[in-house]
């Protein structure tokens, strides 16, 4: 099993503290809506770029910012960013380390760097999150297609909230 | 220490993801003095980035001038993007290309920015189509300019409303003179596809009361127009022609009811539709005032319909002999209680009820509504009532008019 933390996302940088206690937020508020918080982990799958599927345990406690659901009412945009959150700590998981955020224009959300690796060795990690229902295969295709479309190697990720379901796809 | 780990870039993610939350919630202004900040420190780490490092110098200056755009400041990403132009050798074939292509938003965006210079009276509504056949930075094109002419056509109807005109039942607004507004197209934004607009007064006269307590030509049709679409949008189920507790926004004056039908149609036509565009977000922006953001989803179409269904109710009068009996301002719609002095239907005689008032309306009749009515409970009067569709099927009764208290 792969185990993340939530609420450990903002012990370490980069990528910066507002972007992991943002992120880490809008995980929680998305988990909250279909899972209780831990103990114990809330269990769902990951399906890594070799098509290999391995159990997924994710660590939360609910969010005690009383303004968060406000913050996190669209749950389109709360989705996107919580499966940020998702993402920064399961490529961390798997020994990425996350520089922070691609910024317009480079056709990805992070920018990632394999521990070991020199700088110029960055990839890109395009993201992508939803509440619940069909369709994840096809958005990862798309996350696939929208890098390829840009130049450098980079994961295409996307995420269920409703059965914390995590599909992976490589784009070299 | 590498170049992402700079405390710079650290500190400018931080400024970042700080803008990009006060974004979200409608904090433009902050938000765009974020991003400025942040792209200031951005550029800072990239200029020291090694001519070598070509992808990482890349990355850096992309991400540099993008924030000086998201943060409205045009010039600098202008700046930036040429500063790093001048070193081709040092940016990859498609860092180059990226450049450019925000050096030339830039350039657009500023252009805007000189048109709006110095104006106050000045709006923005920023349309975004998301899935469907909606392709990040790509949509058909006669899906755009479908929503781009209703945007358009919604807010130059709103403007005309808000002067008391009657509905214009053909044709466009007659001279450049009758036309109360300019509507510009200003670069698209970021996102799967946007649109956006800029509504400034035709006549910059109505900047020149910029401390006037009542908005202006531009942004009074905006709030018009947003006012409209969440009537259309925000219906708690099918059937319901206003949210609960709030005022009807096409009771502003006599003739408004006319709006009705043919702009519920168009905001149906705007709304996504779940094949050809399966989202459409709006976001308006007035100056000193909260931006507002509003989904127009496929079932906006649906309650929509429902509306222009039970508008065939909705001018329903009737005049009621009553004494008052109380007056409630606690609410967001004030309240007059009345009892009833004679039959009216199935409503006895000594029947009590609470008539709503639109401010906007009875104040078109008397200014001082307020003061009489309340120097005249207990006393009889003769009211004209106007029963609208609410919630539930309830028809809610309007007080529009009034005689007897002197």
């Amino acid at each position: 099993m792969l185990r993340i933390d939530i609420d450990r996302l903002p012990e370490s940088a980069p990528p910066s503290l507002a972007a992991t206690l943002f992120t880490a937020e809008a995980a929680r508020h998305m988990l909250a809506l279909h899972h209780a918080p831990s103990p114990p982990d809330t269990t769902g799958t990951l399906r890594d770029w070799n098509d290999t599927t391995v159990p997924l345990g994710v660590w939360w406690t609910a969010s005690a910012d009383p303004y968060a659901p406000q913050t996190h009412a669209n749950l389109k945009d709360a989705a996107e960013h919580g499966a940020y959150g998702l993402a920064i700590a399961v490529m961390r998981a798997l020994g990425y380390r996350v520089l922070g955020r691609a910024w317009q224009g480079s056709g990805a959300d992070w920018l990632l760097l394999k521990e070991g690796a020199g700088e110029e060795e960055h990839i890109r990690l395009e993201v992508h999150g939803t509440n619940e229902g069909a369709g994840l295969e096809r958005r990862l295709g798309e996350k696939a297609d929208q890098l390829r479309r840009r130049p450098g190697p980079g994961f295409a990720f996307v995420v269920r909230f409703s059965d914390v379901r995590v599909l992976m796809a490589w784009v070299g | 220490m590498g170049v992402f780990d700079d405390p710079r870039r650290i500190e400018a993610q931080n400024l970042a993801f700080a803008a990009e939350r006060a974004e979200a919630a409608g904090r433009l202004d902050e938000a765009a003095q974020g991003f400025a900040r942040a792209a200031e420190l951005e550029e800072a780490v990239a200029c020291g980035v090694p001519l070598e490092m070509r992808r990482t110098r890349t990355t850096l200056a992309v991400s540099a001038a993008a924030l000086w755009v998201r943060g409205a400041r045009h010039r600098d990403a202008i700046r930036v993007a040429g500063f790093f132009l001048g070193q081709l050798d040092s940016l990859t074939p498609e860092g180059i290309q990226e450049l450019r292509r925000l050096m030339e938003r830039a350039w657009s965006a500023g252009d805007v920015e000189a048109i709006v210079q110095d104006r106050r009276d000045v709006g923005r509504i920023r349309l975004k189509l998301v899935d469907g056949r909606v392709r990040h930075g790509l949509v058909p094109a006669g899906i755009a300019r479908q929503r781009q002419m209703l945007v358009t056509g919604l807010v130059l109807r709103a403007a005309e409303y808000n002067e008391g005109r009657p509905y214009r039942t053909q044709g466009a607004p007659g001279s450049a003179l009758a036309h109360p507004l300019e509507i510009y197209e200003g670069p698209a934004e970021a996102a799967s596809y946007g649109l956006n607009l800029i509504v400034l007064p035709a006549s910059p006269q109505s900047d020149l009361w910029p401390d006037s307590s009542e908005a202006g030509t531009a942004r009074g049709a905006i709030e018009t127009f947003l006012a409209w679409c969440r009537t259309a949008s925000e219906a708690e189920e099918p059937g319901a022609m206003i949210p609960p507790g709030e005022a009807d926004p096409f009771l502003g004056f006599e003739a408004g009811r006319d709006y009705a039908t043919p702009v519920l149609r168009q905001i149906k036509q705007l709304a996504a539709d779940g094949q050809d565009v399966g989202r459409v977000v709006m976001e308006t922006s007035v100056p000193h005032a909260r931006a507002a953001r509003l989904a127009l989803d496929p079932v906006v179409r649906t309650r929509v319909d429902a509306r222009i269904a039970s508008i065939a109710d909705y001018a329903d009068q009737r005049e009621l002999d009553v004494r008052l009996v109380g007056l409630v301002f606690r609410k967001r719609v004030p309240i007059v209680r009345v009892e009833l002095l004679t039959r009216a239907g199935a409503l006895p005689r000594g029947h009590r009820m609470d008539v709503r008032i639109d401010q906007r309306r009875i104040r078109r009749f008397d200014p001082d509504w307020q003061d009489h009515l309340q120097d005249h409970l207990r006393e009889t009067a003769r009211i004209t009532v106007e029963y609208v569709p609410g919630s539930r099927g309830r028809r809610l009764p309007y007080l529009v008019a009034y005689h007897g208290l002197d």
